[in-house]
C-alpha cells in the first residue's frame, strides 16, 4: 500500500531537537492538517516527510522504503513539496516556473503538453496572467499562486501516479478567495487518491478541508485524529494559550479567537 | 525581430561566421575576402605564399582560438551565474581565471624541473591541465565560502573573488623575482591576456578540453533551470543538486582553465554575454547557454581584431580591452541591483 510514513521520527540542529519521537502515517486519498503554535516543528516535520531533512533519529518510509534510498527523479515522481518562500533567480516566467513542476517527466512528456499541462495549472490557480510575465516583478500572493500551479502540475503529470503533496503554509499570503481555491485544488485531488499534508494557521481552514488533524506543540504531535474531534475548542484554548470558542451560525460553526 | 526570437541561434551562428570571417580579413597584414574564398576552396583565384602563410599559420589559430576562448567564458560565466543563483557570478571576478592563471604561471616559471620527465608529446597538455586544476581549485574555494546551504550570500561571493584574485596576484608577483627574462615575458602577456603567441601547436590540446567541456553543458540545461527555484525546490523536482554542482563546478574549471591556458586571464566576457543574452532571450538555459557562447566568440573575435588593429604595428593586450568595455558594465549592473534589491 503507498503510504507516507514517519516512525518515531528525532531531527536536530546542532545539539537541540527540533523535533522528537514523531509518528505519523499521511495514507492516499486524504488531507492531513498539520497545526500548532510557532516553533512547533511543522515546517521541520514537513521538511523530514519530504525527506529535505537528515534523521537523527527513527525513518521516513515512501511505499515502505527510506527516503535516501529513492533517487531524486523518482521521489519527484512520487511527491512534490510547496516550500514556505520562493524565490526564483533571473527573469523566468509564470510559465516557465510552472514547466519545472515537470522536470522528472520530460522525458515522456511533449514540449506541447507540458506546455498544457502548466498552463491548466496556473488556470486552476488563476495565474494564466502571469504566464507571459516575469516571476520577479509579481506579488507576494501571485507568485505564491505560480508556486502552487508548479506543485499541482508536478501531481498531475502523471495520472496514473498517486504522489503526495506536501505543502507549507500554502495559503500565507493569499486573499480569502484565493485561500479556498487553493485548498480546494489539494483536496479535489485527493479523490483520485492523492495523500495531503498541509501545515496551516487558520483553523477554521484546517477544520473545512481536512480529513485529519495533527496538533504539534514543543516538537511533538501531541493530538491527532478526525477533524472534528481534534479541534476542540478547549484542547485549542491550551494549545495556543489563548481562549478560543466554537460559535455557531447560518447553520454552520467558526473558531473564534478571544484575544489573550 | 519576431523570427530572430523565435529561431536565435541561427541568427547568432551568422553574426559569430562574419565576426569570424572579419577576424580572418583584417590586421597589419590584410586578406581580401576574395583571397579568404580561395584558400578555403570556394574560388579558383590563385593565392600568393606570404597571404597563405599568414591565413594558415597565423591568422586561422589566432582566430580559431579567440572564438573557443570567449565562447567558453561565456558559456562557464552562465553556469557560474546559474550555481550561484546571481548574474554577478563572472570567472574573472571570482578568482576562477586568476587561479588558472597562478597555476599555468607557476608551470611556465617552475616547470621546466619537471619537463624533462614528461614525454615531449604530453608536455602541451601540462599547461592546461595545471590551469583546470587551479580554477578547480579556486572555485570550490569560492562555493564553500559564499554558499551556506543551497543559499548564495553575494557579498561573500564577491569578497572571496576579491582575495582569491588578491593571493593570485600575489602569488605570481613572487613568481615575477624568480622568473628569468623570457619566462617574464610570458608571465606579464598572461597576466593580461592575448592571443599574440598563438600557435597550432600550443592550442590544441586546450581546444580539444573546450570541444569537450563547453558542448556537454547543453544536456544540463533544465536542471539549469530549476537550480534558479533553489537548491532544495530543485531537489523537489527531480535535480540530484550535489552532482549537478560538482558537474558544474568541474566543467567551469575545464572550460575556463583550458581558455585561460590558451590566452592568459581575459576578464568580463563570463558577465557580459550571458548578461545581454538575457536580455534579449530571456533565462532559459536552452537558449541561453549556446547564444551566449556564439555572442562570446565573436565578442571575443572582434575585440582580438580590434586589439592588434587600433596601434597597429604593436599590440594592445585585449583583456585591456574588454576590461574597458566591462567595467563600466559591471558597475552599471552593480548600480542598478544595489538601487533596486542592495545586490
Amino acid at each position: 500500500m503507498s503510504t507516507l510514513q514517519a516512525q518515531a521520527i528525532e531531527v536536530r540542529a546542532g545539539t537541540k531537537a527540533l523535533i522528537t519521537d514523531v509518528s505519523l502515517t499521511v495514507e492516499p486519498g486524504e488531507f492531513l492538517a498539520v497545526i500548532g503554535p510557532n516553533g512547533a516543528g511543522k515546517s521541520t516535520l514537513l521538511g523530514a516527510l519530504a525527506g529535505d531533512r537528515p534523521l537523527a533519529q527513527g525513518h521516513v518510509l515512501l511505499d515502505g522504503r527510506p527516503m535516501r534510498r529513492w533517487s531524486k527523479r523518482e521521489l519527484a515522481k512520487r511527491r512534490a513539496v510547496l516550500p514556505q518562500h520562493s524565490t526564483v533567480a533571473f527573469d523566468f516566467t509564470g510559465l516557465q516556473v510552472a514547466m519545472l513542476g515537470l522536470l522528472a517527466h520530460r522525458d515522456r512528456l511533449s514540449e506541447p503538453q507540458m506546455r498544457g499541462l502548466a498552463e491548466k495549472a496556473l488556470g486552476e490557480t488563476e495565474a494564466l496572467a502571469f504566464a507571459d510575465r516575469p516571476y520577479t516583478v509579481l506579488s507576494g500572493g501571485e507568485r505564491q499562486r505560480v508556486q502552487l500551479a508548479r506543485v499541482l502540475v508536478q501531481c498531475d503529470a502523471d495520472p496514473d501516479s498517486m504522489p503526495f503533496l506536501l505543502l507549507d503554509e500554502p495559503i500565507a499570503g493569499l486573499d480569502l478567495s484565493h485561500q479556498h481555491a487553493a485548498l480546494a485544488s489539494a483536496r479535489r485531488r485527493t479523490d483520485r487518491g492523492l495523500g495531503v499534508l498541509a501545515v496551516l494557521h487558520d483553523l477554521n481552514m484546517a477544520g473545512r478541508y481536512a480529513d485529519r488533524v495533527a496538533i504539534m506543540e514543543l516538537g511533538r504531535v501531541t493530538a491527532l485524529g478526525r477533524t472534528d474531534a481534534t479541534l476542540d475548542p478547549t484542547r485549542l484554548s491550551a494549545v495556543f494559550a489563548t481562549p478560543i470558542v466554537r460559535v455557531e451560525a447560518d447553520g454552520t460553526s467558526a473558531l473564534v479567537s478571544l484575544g489573550r | 525581430m519576431d523570427f530572430a526570437l523565435k529561431r536565435p541561434i541561427p541568427l547568432f551562428a551568422l553574426a559569430a561566421v562574419v565576426s569570424i570571417v572579419g577576424g580572418l580579413c583584417v590586421g597589419a597584414f590584410p586578406v581580401g575576402f576574395a583571397d579568404l574564398l580561395s584558400a578555403i576552396g570556394l574560388s579558383t583565384k590563385p593565392i600568393d605564399d606570404t597571404t597563405s602563410v599568414v591565413l594558415y599559420a597565423i591568422r586561422a589559430p589566432r582566430v580559431l582560438a579567440a572564438f573557443c576562448v570567449g565562447a567558453a567564458l561565456a558559456a562557464g560565466g552562465a553556469a557560474l551565474q546559474s550555481l550561484f543563483r546571481n548574474p554577478l557570478a563572472d570567472p574573472g571576478l571570482l578568482g576562477v581565471s586568476s587561479g588558472a592563471a597562478l597555476a599555468a604561471v607557476s608551470v611556465i616559471v617552475l616547470g621546466e624541473r619537471v619537463m624533462h620527465v614528461i614525454p615531449p608529446d604530453l608536455r602541451p597538455w601540462l599547461l592546461p591541465i595545471a590551469a583546470f586544476g587551479g580554477g578547480l581549485v579556486a572555485t570550490t574555494v569560492v562555493y564553500r565560502l559564499a554558499a551556506r546551504e543551497g543559499i548564495t550570500l553575494v557579498g561573500t561571493l564577491l569578497l572571496a573573488g576579491i582575495a582569491i584574485n588578491a593571493l593570485t596576484a600575489a602569488g605570481i608577483g613572487m613568481l615575477v623575482f624568480v622568473a628569468d627574462d623570457q619566462q617574464l615575458r610570458t608571465l606579464i602577456f598572461w597576466t593580461m591576456g592575448g592571443f599574440g603567441s598563438v600557435t597550432w601547436a600550443a592550442i590544441v590540446p586546450a581546444l580539444l578540453i573546450l570541444a569537450i567541456a563547453v558542448p556537454t553543458l547543453l544536456p544540463a540545461a533544465h536542471l539549469l533551470d530549476a537550480l534558479a527555484l533553489g537548491e532544495r525546490e530543485a531537489g523537489h523536482v527531480g535535480v540530484d543538486v550535489e552532482r549537478l554542482k560538482r558537474r558544474l563546478v568541474a566543467q567551469v574549471a575545464l572550460a575556463v582553465g583550458a581558455g585561460v591556458a590558451i590566452s592568459g586571464t581575459v576578464g568580463f566576457v563570463g558577465l557580459i554575454a550571458p548578461h545581454i543574452v538575457r536580455l534579449l532571450l530571456g533565462p532559459a538555459h536552452r537558449t541561453l547557454l549556446p547564444a551566449a557562447a556564439l555572442f562570446g566568440g565573436a565578442f571575443l573575435v572582434l575585440a582580438d581584431a580590434l586589439a592588434r588593429t587600433i596601434v597597429s604595428p604593436a599590440e594592445l593586450p585585449i583583456g585591456v580591452l574588454t576590461a574597458l568595455v566591462g567595467g563600466p558594465f559591471f558597475l552599471w549592473l552593480l548600480a542598478g541591483r544595489a538601487s533596486r534589491e542592495g545586490l
